[in-house]
């Protein structure tokens, strides 16, 4: 069967078609699009970004991440976690806010620097 | 105060440009960004997803991420700015006036001036949606403001006009952040925003999109309580009789940038209505000598990657202008377009034709098409002469293009006195 993909990994948003039995993949300009139809064929993956509850002189919300893509399906889980987390300035940038926040590895970390 | 440059806008377009001033040569000192909000990185600072960074650091970072690699530069080597600073004037003997909490009023002398002011978005009132005026209505942008600096939910029912790239990027974020995002409207028969982001924000997600399809009536007296969404036909007109009410309690529009460019016409800088952004030179030197345009101020860009790369040369080139290498106002030489090209940039040429090479080694012109080219020539000739031709598949009118004009090619276009630029089928 032919599976359509377009590729998320960089700007060019290359249109991908895959063979799913013969798996000859046509349409991506480099090798990450083949890595990514691999993971989106077994297990899609996604980088979560989102924001956290900071006390801070100057701000409301500190912007973070997931440290590395996380499964499609785990990503509202995730949010509900997200929203229980709160810290308090000062703050670095890649600095871990929780390790292994959804147990299965992967660390949220902050996406910005608050001093104060 | 005197500054050799004064960068006016802190966003990444003025960091950059700042970075290339300084590193061309420019003493920290005699360098000052001004910013109007209360930190560096202007609209980076609202997008916390990831996307930036790919093409110009080769690995994906978040907005804030992404400006932070340049906000400590501009630490690191100590180059002044003042925040919350908004700009009064700029005069045409590069004087700017401006004020803030910091500095109080201020008049700065400039050798050479960056405008660097970004974008904003486009309104309600530019697209003549007929009803009620009630609250709920909200920019992409604005809407992003609320949920990732304020941390408010503008709506829970959302309806997205346009399908800009903030658009679909919100149309994530809201979903993610629990509100329903009922679907996306576009006029055109495309998205404008990037595949990727289609992908990604809203399939992912199952947010429909409805393209040839615009909202003819926003419904509600305090609160938006519903809009009308119609089909429109090739021609954008509304087709009587589509109209469907859909229930919601917020409209979002994504509909499209406009350079922010009320300085630059006050000081007399001659504007270009294609891009909406001044017109320039190689240099990114505007008609005003001495005073320069990068980033969305000059004309809309994709990726803020592309806006650093332009933005780092035309810093090069203010540093060349300071240390007088740079001879201003000899005869331009427009850069014309064919047809199938929408803009160019850059609209003139002003060689020096002894020194073509002198700041910058080969020159970058930035482009949009006009439609859709499945295979598309892309040609630059001078006195029809041909000097560039290139064959790009899937040239699309919501991307920019780019190619390259070496030293060679410059001087061909400064002996005969001219250059176009033309987008044929291939
Ligand atoms: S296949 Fe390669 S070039 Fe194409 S979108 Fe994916 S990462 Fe980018």
């Amino acid at each position: 069967m032919e599976k359509q993909f377009i590729c998320i990994i960089c700007p060019r948003s290359c249109p991908i078609t895959v063979d799913t039995e013969t798996m000859v993949i046509k349409g991506n300009k480099c090798m990450r699009g083949r890595q990514y139809v691999n993971s989106e064929l077994t297990e899609p993956r996604r980088t979560l970004t989102s924001t956290i509850r900071i006390e801070s002189e100057k701000v409301m919300l500190l912007p973070v991440k997931t440290d590395r893509p996380i499964k499609k399906e785990d990503l509202f889980a995730a949010m509900k976690k997200i929203s229980k987390i709160s810290v308090k300035a000062p703050i670095k940038i890649g600095e871990i806010i929780v390790s292994d926040f959804i147990e299965d590895g992967t660390n949220l970390i902050s996406t910005k620097t608050i001093l104060k | 105060m005197h500054k050799s440059v004064v960068i006016i806008g802190g966003g990444p377009a003025g960091l950059a440009a700042a970075i290339g001033a300084y590193e061309s040569g420019v003493e920290a000192n005699d360098i000052l960004i001004i910013e109007r909000e209360k930190e560096l990185g202007g609209v980076l600072n609202q997008c916390v997803h990831t996307g930036f960074g790919l093409t110009y650091f080769g690995e994906e970072l978040s907005g804030g991420e992404y400006a932070s690699r340049f906000i400590e530069k501009i630490e690191e080597y100590a180059i002044p700015y003042v925040t919350e600073a908004t700009v009064l004037s700029v005069s045409k003997s590069k004087v700017i006036k401006f004020v803030s909490p910091q500095l109080g009023y201020t008049k700065v002398k400039a050798d050479a001036v960056v405008l660097a002011m970004g974008c904003r978005e486009r309104s309600r009132g530019t697209l003549n949606i007929a009803g009620t005026r009630p609250s709920g209505i909200f920019s992409a942008g604005s809407a992003q403001r609320f949920v990732n600096i304020e941390g408010y939910l503008p709506g829970k029912r959302i309806v997205i006009l346009g399908s800009g790239d903030i658009g679909l990027i919100m149309a994530r974020r809201l979903t993610l952040e629990g509100a329903k995002v009922l679907r996306v409207c576009e006029m055109k028969s495309h998205v404008s925003g990037s595949a990727r982001n289609v992908e990604q924000c809203l399939n992912d997600f199952d947010i429909p999109l409805y393209l040839n399809s615009t909202v003819t009536k926003i419904v509600g007296e305090e609160r938006v309580t519903g809009v009308v969404v119609s089909k429109v036909d090739e021609n954008f007109k509304p087709i009587r009789g589509t109209g469907e009410l859909v229930r919601c309690d917020t409209l979002v529009l994504s509909i499209g940038l406009i350079p922010e460019n009320e300085l630059t016409t006050e000081a007399g800088i001659k504007l270009d209505k294609k891009t909406n952004g001044a017109v320039v030179d190689q240099y990114f030197q505007t008609s005003l000598s001495g005073v320069f345009a990068c980033g969305n101020v000059l004309h809309v860009h994709d990726i803020v990657d592309y806006v650093t790369a332009e933005s780092i040369n035309v810093g090069k080139a203010c540093a060349g202008y300071v240390k007088g290498l740079i001879k201003p106002n000899k005869t331009k030489i427009p850069f014309e377009i064919s047809d199938g090209v929408k803009y160019v940039v850059p609209q003139t040429f002003n060689f020096d034709p002894k020194k073509i090479d002198i700041i910058l080694k080969r020159f970058v012109v930035y482009f949009r098409v006009s439609r859709d080219y499945e295979k598309a020539k892309i040609t630059i000739t001078s006195n029809g002469e041909e000097l560039l031709s290139v064959i790009k598949n899937n040239i699309h009118s919501s991307q920019m293009h780019s190619v390259i004009l070496t030293k060679k090619m410059a001087q061909v276009i400064e002996k005969n006195k001219n250059a176009k630029i033309s987008v044929t089928e291939a």
